[in-house]
């Protein structure tokens, strides 16, 4: 047996020990607590029926009636004079709330819906403005594009009656030629490129 | 010597074939020195019949048909003329007559060189007018140049009309 198995039989029998003396003190301490004397307790009862005769329990009956419909009446009364002070002050509170936060809040609701009538009215000119521009712009585009479609187009077109009717020209020049009745455009013309022509000669 | 050469004159082949006959000629007169020295007889002048276009140049330079010093000076003249003048080529729907070569030869001898040399040649694709090629340049005054060159002026024209 080591030294383990030693201490662990020790603290089993110390525990039991540490048992057998608590299971005695409280057996001791129960015997203390029932030699004690217990208290008396005395039963009464009274029949409350018995208590008044038939005719004064009509009376008491009838002036708790009374009693009870004065008690709900003024219950009453100052229930409806308390909702009718609540409904002025609601009222009043209202109205004033109407007079104050509401008018405040309007007139700033008036404020920032003006502010922003004028805002959109400032963006909408913006807009307006640069839709003027821009269909000026686009009026001018279109209008050059048309002119100078058209210009291209005539061009065309004369170049092409140019050909024609250079064409035709020179064909109906034909071959009967009188030079005779040229030589006075040749001289001229000789004439006029005679400065270029004895240049190139001459070179 | 001066030569001065007719308007007739005016082809590089009228040059050289009055260039041969002159040539022809001169060895003529030689011959004819030749025999009149051998003969000791007075030199006569050839029989042989001169061209036009010889005589024209005889006469306009100024030397006589027997004088063989200066018919040699008018040849070494002229052939220098054939070497180094100036030639002008001339294009037109129809080939020229006379006069109108003649007074080309004229104009162009008046107001560009006095030894110009022309050829004339026919192009009737031109209409009329003239193209010439002178040196490397050609200058196209023909009818169908201009026609062509200027047809913008039609649609001008045109513009005007719709104005």
């Amino acid at each position: 047996m080591d030294s383990l198995q030693l201490t662990l039989v020790i603290g089993l029998i110390v525990m039991a020990i540490i048992n057998a003396v608590s299971l005695v003190w409280a057996f001791l301490l129960d015997r203390k607590l029932k030699a004690r004397p217990s208290p008396k307790v005395y039963e009464v009862h009274v029949d409350g029926s018995k208590v008044f005769k038939d005719m004064d329990m009509s009376e008491v009956e009838k002036v708790a009636h009374q009693q009870l419909q004065q008690i709900a009446s003024e219950a009453a009364q100052r229930l409806k004079q308390s909702l009718e002070n609540s409904l002025d002050e609601v009222s009043v509170h209202v109205s004033d709330m109407a007079n104050t936060t509401l008018s405040q809040e309007f007139e700033q609701y008036q404020v920032s819906l003006q502010a922003l009538r004028d805002q959109s009215i400032q963006e909408f000119s913006k807009l307006q403005q640069e839709l003027d521009q821009r269909r000026v712009q686009l009026t001018e585009h279109l209008d050059k594009v048309i002119r100078e479609e058209g210009e291209k187009r005539l061009a065309t077109f004369d170049a092409r009656l140019n050909d024609v009717i250079s064409s035709y020209l020179v064909e109906s020049l034909g071959t009967q030629v009188d030079l005779g009745a040229q030589s006075a455009y040749i001289f001229e013309t000789l004439q006029a490129h005679k400065d270029e022509i004895k240049r190139d000669i001459l070179a | 010597m001066s030569v001065r050469m007719p308007n007739d004159l005016y082809s590089p082949d009228q040059l050289s074939a009055i260039i041969l006959e002159l040539r022809s000629y001169l060895a003529q007169l030689h011959d004819g020195a030749v025999r009149a020295k051998t003969a000791h007889t007075p030199m006569e002048a050839p029989a042989t019949h001169l061209s036009a276009l010889l005589m024209g140049v005889m006469h306009g330079t100024g030397i006589t048909t027997t004088d063989s010093a200066e018919a040699e000076k008018l040849l070494k003249g002229l052939e220098a003329i054939r070497d180094k003048a100036p030639a002008v080529h001339l294009m037109m729907a129809a080939l020229p007559n006379r006069t109108l070569k003649r007074q080309l030869t004229a104009w162009f001898r008046a107001e560009v060189h006095p030894y110009t040399l022309m050829t004339f040649a026919v192009r009737m694709d031109i209409g009329g007018g003239v193209v010439m090629q002178a040196g490397s340049h050609i200058y196209d005054f023909s009818f169908r140049q201009q026609i062509l060159g200027n047809k913008q002026r039609i649609s001008e024209i045109f513009a005007g009309v719709r104005q």
